[in-house]
């Protein structure tokens, strides 16, 4: 289930899924990321991003 | 919210579930093979092999983590756990397998140290934590999950963490598609393709089955429209005699798949020359091992395991139903003996393994013989 990311603070981020959820989450495998992205969250590292337009 | 509620649109939904019936020849019977687990899980949730015409049948394929790891390698974990300076952790869904001696959650009530964790970053985080303990973390899953194990490794070197180790169960896809490919009773028309496996790998490994087999695979997302559209798209290849790698999950998978977890895989990991799956057999470089770089955090190699295969519980028939050759109900246990409260083989456990999906979502339809 995607993400939004909230906060981002070097290597782990904030974010909150659909239920509202909030958790931290490892991002080294999706480099730049910005709150307001979504992320594709497995066992608690980022291993892509939903691309609005791919 | 978006990238969900728009795919369970149920208009939407309508319009694909009709261009599958206008697409579909009532005279060829289509077996389209759903690879991943998420998607087992998926078409049962939402019902929608009800909206499918009924010469199309979805067979269900390997890629369910803990329905895969023979039970010697769950056996083998657990022995760590009566070493007494050991804790061991694992993922929730691994905590109710069934080993030869009760799963680790039995092994947890019996007083060994077994402990659940949400991410192998927990792991870490408890050897940080308790210095005194030896935390091994029981890595299970495909490509999705191995980089998070890679990730974790890389900072149990960065932070020198001496008491934290990794048993590597982790497995990869493509072997397990080819060995279902090269199998005489397995006749698949077509894959619905691992939509989070391909976040990381992309789409260029499964290149080969268009190729060298002549199907089409399209890598599918896991809201109801993503799966119906991915059937939509292999009808139309089928239907047009092509046989193509399509993306039908672009929004979330690159072609290319996830180059820095990629990266971090290549740098932990390394094929192991053969691994035993259940219900598969020992398919040749189908698993990650530790590379010597990383010896120091390998469970392995930091303790002894008996290392010893067990068959699985004989009346059970986990291993027909994996490869696809029969139903979930067609197993003598299933809704009897196996139940999701007290499961007798892996695929009644995890809510990707297909037993669970039919059990919890399905039953009315797939009612036992007899019952």
């Amino acid at each position: 289930v995607p993400v939004r990311v909230l906060r981002v603070d070097g290597l782990a981020a904030e974010v909150v899924d659909r239920l509202g959820q909030r958790t931290q989450v490892a991002v080294d495998f999706v480099p730049g990321v910005r709150p307001g992205d979504v992320l594709l969250v497995h066992t608690g590292v980022a291993i892509g991003r939903v691309e609005a337009n791919p | 919210v978006k990238y969900v509620d728009e795919f369970r649109d149920p208009k939407l939904i309508a319009q694909a579930a009709g261009e599958i019936r206008r697409l579909t020849d009532p005279g060829r019977h289509y077996r389209i093979m759903e690879v991943c687990g998420g998607h087992t899980h998926a078409i049962y949730r939402f019902a929608l092999e009800d909206l499918l015409p009924r010469n199309i049948e979805l067979v269900h394929g390997p890629g369910c983590p803990v329905c895969v790891l023979p039970m010697g390698r769950v056996d083998d974990g657990l022995s760590l756990a009566a070493d007494g300076r050991v804790t061991l952790t694992a993922f929730g869904d691994m905590m109710r397998v069934p080993g030869r001696n009760g799963s680790p959650l039995e092994h947890q009530a019996r007083g060994a140290d077994v402990r659940m964790v949400y991410s192998p970053l927990d792991a870490l985080k408890l050897a940080l934590e308790r210095p005194d303990r030896e935390v091994v973390f029981f890595a299970i899953g495909f490509e999705t999950t191995a980089p998070s194990t890679a990730l974790t490794l890389r900072r149990a070197r960065e932070l020198g963490v001496r008491n934290f180790s990794v048993f590597c169960n982790h497995v990869t896809i493509v072997p397990a598609i080819r060995a279902i490919l090269d199998s005489p009773d397995m006749r698949v028309e077509a894959f619905i393709g691992p939509g989070h496996v391909s976040t990381v790998i992309g789409c260029r490994p499964y290149q080969f089955i268009a190729r060298d087999y002549g199907k089409p695979l399209v890598t599918s997302g896991f809201e109801p429209l993503d799966v119906l559209q991915s059937i939509v798209m292999i009808l139309r290849q089928l239907r047009e005699g092509r046989a193509e790698v399509e993306n039908q999950y672009a929004r979330v998978v690159p072609w290319e798949g996830n180059l820095p977890a990629l990266r971090a895989m290549a740098e932990v990991f390394e094929l192991r020359p053969y691994f035993e799956w259940r219900g598969l057999g020992f398919i040749s470089q189908s698993a990650l091992k530790l590379r010597e770089t990383y010896a120091q955090w390998d469970a392995e190699r930091r303790f002894s395991m008996p290392g010893v295969r067990v068959t699985d519980p004989k009346a059970a028939q986990c291993g027909e139903v994996l490869k696809g050759v029969l139903k979930p109900h067609h197993c003598k246990l299933f809704g009897r003996e196996c139940t999701p409260e007290h499961p007798v083989g892996a695929l009644m456990v995890s809510s990707e393994g297909a037993c669970a999906a039919y059990y919890n979502y399905a039953l009315r339809k797939a009612a036992p013989v007899g019952a």
